[in-house]
C-alpha cells in the first residue's frame, strides 16, 4: 500500500517514511503543499499523511484539494498544532485521524494501522471477498490486520500478513528469502538478509505460542521460511 | 465578549449622562426661576420708580390745591324765601345738599375768581360741615359752568358725603377709596384730602381743605390738566424711546414697555419701545387718589432670553460631560482591548515557540524510539545503550508535557482551553500513560498497580486527561518514588468517571493540601531537593477536570498521597 508522507521537516520526514516502510508500506514523501499535490496525483496513494504547517498550500487547503479528487482515501493530519480547534477544522476538513506532535512510533503505528483497517474493509465490503485463512490454532483476517487465538486478536503490520498470506499459498513448500523479499519489501527496496530474520523474529514473538520453538513460520536452513499445515 | 463590552461602555456614557442631565435641568430650572425672581424685583423696581414720579406730582398739586383753598374767612348768608320756595318746587321732599344758605356774593366772587385764575381748577365748591353745598348753589345766580359742576356731581353728593369728617373712620367714603398703601398719604392731616369719582371716561379728583368756621371747601381738578402734569413727569412716547424703550437695569438687555392703565384697564398713556412688547410681566397699583390706576410692565419676550442663557450652560456642560464620558469610555475599552490583545498576543507567541519546540522534540522522540526498536532486534545490544535511549525516550515525554502545561497554563487566563470529548475508553487511556511512565518508574525502582473498572467509553477529551494523569503521575515520581509504589484505580458508574492515584510517598500536609492547587505553589523551594517542575501542573489539572464537570482533590489516605480525579463523560 502506497503512502503519501506531507511534512516540510526534512527529519521528521525521514522517520516517518522509515516508521511506515517498518509496517511494510511503500512511502511517497513530499515537502510541500504543491509537491503533496503532485505526488497524490502520479502516485495515488492509499493513505494520506498531512502536516499542517508546511510551505505553499499548507494541510488543510491540501486536504480539500484531495477530498475533491477522492473521497474515500483516508487522510492523518500530523501536526504540532495541538489546539482543539485545528483537530475540528481537520476533522470537518474530511480528514480521517489526527496525530499530534511529538508522537511516538507505536502512537503512529496504531493509527496507520487503524485507518488501514478501515481502508481494507471497505475495499473488502466492495468486493465481497473473504479472505481469512486459518494457519494452525491462528486466524489471519488480513483486513482487519489482526490475527486471532482463539478470542484473543494480536495486531500486526501489513507487512506481517503480507508473509502470513505469503507463507500460507505455499503451504508444505520452502520460501526463499529472495521471494519473502520481493513479496513483502518490493523490488526496488533492498534490506539485508538480517533486516528479514530481525522481522521474523519479532513476528515470532507475538504470533507463536513460543518464540524459541515455532510451530508456524518454522527456519529452513540454508534457504528460508515455511509453513506446514 | 463584544457585546458585553458594548453594554459596558453604553452604561458607562449614558448613566452618568442621564444623571447629568437631569442634575443640568434641575440646576438650571433653579437658576431660571431665580433670575426671574430677580427680574420681577427688577421690573416692579422699575415701576416703583415711575409710581413715586406719579406720587411727587400728586404732592405738586396737593401743594398748590392747598394755596387755591387758602381763603379768606367765608361768611354764610340765609336765602332769601323765594328762592327757597323755588328750590323745594324744583327738588320736591327728601334729604337734599341744597340748603337754605349761601355764601355771601363777595365771597362766590373770590371764589369764581380763583376757578378762573387757575387751569388745574376746574370748579370749587364749599360745603357745610353737614353736607349741605353752600357753592354752588342752584338758586339762579349760578353759571352755567356751576351747573354742570354740580350735574357731573351730582354722583358725589347723593352719597351724603361729608369731607373732612370722621376720617380716622375706614368706613368712610373719602378714605375707602384709599386703597392700598396711600392710607398714610391721606392721614397727614386730616383738614385736606383727595376725593376721587368716576365721571365720563375716567376717574375725576376732588380736593377738600377745612375752612375756618367749619366750612369745606373744595376743588374740582381738571382732568385734562392733572393728566399733563403727570404724563409730562413721565419718559417721553419719543421714537428714540421707542427703541431703546424702557431700561429696568442692565441686565434686561431687551427694552420694555410700560403702559397706565385705568380702572377699566384702558391704556391712559405709554412708553418704551412698541415693538413686539406684548408679554405682561409685572403691575403694581398707582399711587392714591389714583391707587384704581396701574403700572404695567411688558416685554417682547418675556424671559427668553433668561431661558436661552440658562439652557446654553447647561447644554455647554451636557455636551463637555458626553465628551468626557466618551473619552473616558475610549480610554477604558481601549485598555481592555489591549489587555486582551497582549495577552492573545502572549498566547500566540507561546503557541509559536511550543510548536517550535515540538518538532525537534518529535524527531528526537521518534528516532530514539526507532533506534531503540532497531536495538530491540539485536541479539547482544549494548546495555547501556539501551539505557541511555530509554532515557532520552522519557525526557523527551516529560518535555513534551511540561510543553502542553504551558500552553493550557497560557491559554486559560483567556478562556481559550476548549474540550474535544470523543467516545473513548479511559481505562485504555490510562493505561497507555502509565507505559510512558513505566521506564521511567521502573529505573526508581516504583511498582505500579492498576485496578481497571472503567473500560466502557465516555465521552471525554483524552488529550486533557492524559494531560492530568501526566501530570499526577509525573508528580509520583518526582515526588514520591521513595515509597515504591503508584497505584491507579478507576471506576466508571452513571457517566462519572472516577480514577485515583495513590503513592506511598511522605504525603501532603493537611494545611497545605488546598495550596498545591494554586499555581506555582512549591512545597519546597530547595533545589537540594532535586526536583524539577513549573508548579502549574496540579493548577491546570484541576481546572482541566472542572471543565470536564468534575474536580481533582486530595482524598484522605493511610500513607502518602491519594488524589482523586473525577470527570463527567459529555453527552456525545
Amino acid at each position: 500500500m502506497k503512502v503519501l508522507i506531507a511534512e516540510d521537516d526534512p527529519n521528521t520526514r525521514k522517520g516517518l517514511a522509515q516508521i511506515l516502510e517498518g509496517e511494510g508500506y511503500q512511502t511517497h514523501p513530499a515537502a510541500n503543499g504543491t509537491q503533496a499535490l503532485e505526488v497524490f496525483e502520479r502516485e495515488k496513494p492509499g493513505v494520506v499523511c498531512l502536516d499542517i504547517m508546511m510551505p505553499g498550500d499548507d494541510g488543510y487547503a491540501v486536504c480539500q484539494k484531495i477530498r475533491k479528487l477522492d473521497e474515500t482515501v483516508p487522510i492523518l493530519f500530523i501536526s504540532a498544532k495541538s489546539e482543539e480547534i485545528d483537530k475540528v477544522v481537520g476533522l470537518e476538513l474530511g480528514a480521517d485521524d489526527f496525530i499530534v506532535k511529538p508522537f511516538g512510533v507505536k502512537e503512529v503505528v496504531a493509527r496507520i494501522r487503524a485507518v488501514t483497517r478501515r481502508c481494507l474493509a471497505s475495499r473488502d465490503r466492495r468486493s465481497e471477498a473473504q479472505n481469512e485463512f486459518e494457519m494452525g490454532d491462528l486466524k489471519v483476517v488480513p483486513a482487519e490486520l489482526r490475527v486471532y487465538r482463539g478470542q484473543s486478536a494480536i495486531e500486526v503490520s501489513l507487512r506481517d500478513i503480507k508473509i502470513l498470506t505469503l507463507l500460507h499459498t505455499q503451504t508444505g513448500k520452502a520460501v526463499s528469502r529472495d521471494l519473502l523479499l520481493n513479496e513483502c519489501w518490493g523490488l526496488e527496496y533492498y534490506p539485508n538478509s538480517r533486516c528479514l530474520d530481525q522481522h521474523i523474529s519479532q513476528l515470532r514473538k507475538r504470533v507463536e505460542k513460543n518464540a524459541a520453538k515455532p510451530a508456524i513460520i518454522r527456519t529452513v536452513h540454508g534457504v528460508g521460511y515455511r509453513y506446514d499445515e | 465578549m463584544r457585546p458585553k463590552l458594548i453594554a459596558i461602555f453604553l452604561i458607562i456614557v449614558f448613566v452618568p449622562l442621564g444623571f447629568l442631565a437631569w442634575l443640568g435641568f434641575e440646576l438650571a430650572r433653579d437658576e431660571e426661576h431665580r433670575i426671574r425672581m430677580k427680574f420681577h424685583a427688577l421690573f416692579d423696581n422699575t415701576l416703583q420708580t415711575r409710581n413715586e414720579a406719579i406720587a411727587g406730582v400728586v404732592q405738586d398739586l396737593e401743594r398748590e390745591l392747598l394755596q387755591v383753598l387758602e381763603l379768606p374767612p367765608l361768611e354764610v348768608q340765609q336765602m332769601s324765601k323765594i328762592t327757597m320756595s323755588r328750590l323745594q318746587a324744583q327738588q320736591g321732599a327728601g334729604k337734599s345738599p341744597y340748603v337754605s344758605r349761601k355764601l355771601t356774593d363777595p365771597d362766590i366772587a373770590t371764589l369764581r375768581a380763583r376757578v378762573r385764575g387757575g387751569r388745574l381748577v376746574k370748579q370749587m365748591f364749599v360745603m357745610k360741615s353737614d353736607g349741605a353745598l353752600l357753592f354752588p348753589t342752584t338758586d339762579g345766580t349760578e353759571t352755567r359752568d356751576e351747573r354742570d359742576f354740580l350735574d357731573r356731581t351730582r354722583s358725589v353728593w347723593e352719597t351724603g358725603i361729608i369731607f373732612g369728617r370722621n376720617t380716622d373712620n375706614p368706613s368712610n367714603s373719602t378714605q375707602a377709596l384709599n386703597v392700598q398703601s396711600s392710607a398714610q398719604f391721606f392721614n397727614r392731616s386730616s383738614d385736606h384730602g383727595w376725593h376721587p369719582w368716576f365721571w365720563g371716561n375716567g376717574v375725576n379728583l376732588i380736593f377738600w381743605r377745612k375752612q375756618a368756621n367749619g366750612l369745606v371747601a373744595g376743588v374740582e381738578v381738571d382732568r385734562m390738566a392733572f393728566l399733563s402734569r403727570i404724563i409730562a413727569e413721565l419718559p417721553n412716547t419719543h421714537p428714540a424711546n421707542m427703541q431703546t424703550g424702557e431700561r429696568g437695569t442692565n441686565l434686561v438687555e431687551q427694552p420694555g414697555r410700560i403702559v397706565l392703565k385705568d380702572a377699566q384697564n384702558n391704556a391712559i398713556y405709554q412708553w418704551g419701545a412698541m415693538e413686539g412688547n406684548t408679554n405682561h410681566v409685572a403691575a403694581i397699583s398707582v399711587v392714591a387718589p389714583l391707587s384704581m390706576w396701574s403700572l404695567n410692565y411688558f416685554r417682547g419676550d418675556g424671559f427668553g432670553s433668561i431661558r436661552t442663557g440658562a439652557w446654553v450652560n447647561v447644554s455647554v456642560a451636557l455636551v463637555a460631560g458626553t465628551l468626557l464620558m466618551i473619552v473616558l469610555a475610549l480610554y477604558f475599552y481601549r485598555e481592555n482591548t489591549r489587555d486582551i490583545r497582549e495577552a492573545s498576543q502572549r498566547v500566540s507567541f507561546v503557541n509559536q515557540v511550543s510548536h517550535e519546540l515540538k518538532t525537534p522534540l518529535t524527531n528526537i522522540r521518534m528516532y530514539a524510539e526507532l533506534v531503540q526498536t532497531e536495538f530491540d532486534g539485536l541479539e547482544n545490544p549494548s546495555q547501556s545503550s539501551r539505557e541511555g535511549l530509554g532515557i532520552i525516550v522519557n525526557e523527551s515525554h516529560r518535555l513534551s508535557r511540561m510543553i502542553s502545561n504551558v500552553l493550557t497554563f497560557a491559554k486559560r487566563r483567556r478562556g481559550g482551553v476548549k474540550m474535544n470529548p470523543r467516545e473513548q475508553s479511559p481505562d485504555e487511556i490510562v493505561r497507555a500513560t502509565l507505559e510512558h511512565f513505566r521506564p521511567a518508574l521502573d529505573a526508581k525502582d516504583v511498582e505500579i498497580e492498576f485496578e481497571p473498572d472503567a473500560s466502557d467509553s465516555l465521552a471525554i477529551d483524552g488529550d486533557f486527561l492524559e494531560q492530568i494523569l501526566g501530570n499526577l503521575f509525573g508528580n509520583v515520581e518526582k515526588y514520591a518514588s521513595d515509597g515504591g509504589l503508584l497505584r491507579v484505580t478507576s471506576n466508571h458508574s452513571n457517566g462519572q468517571l472516577s480514577i485515583d492515584v495513590s503513592d506511598h510517598g511522605p504525603g501532603i500536609p493537611p494545611h497545605q493540601q488546598e495550596q498545591v492547587f494554586e499555581p506555582f505553589a512549591r512545597l519546597s523551594n530547595r533545589l537540594s531537593d532535586g526536583v524539577t517542575g513549573t508548579g502549574i501542573g496540579l493548577t491546570i489539572s484541576r481546572e482541566l477536570a472542572r471543565r470536564h464537570g468534575g474536580d481533582l482533590k486530595i482524598v484522605p489516605s493511610e500513607s502518602g498521597a491519594t488524589f482523586r480525579l473525577t470527570i463527567k463523560g459529555a453527552s456525545a
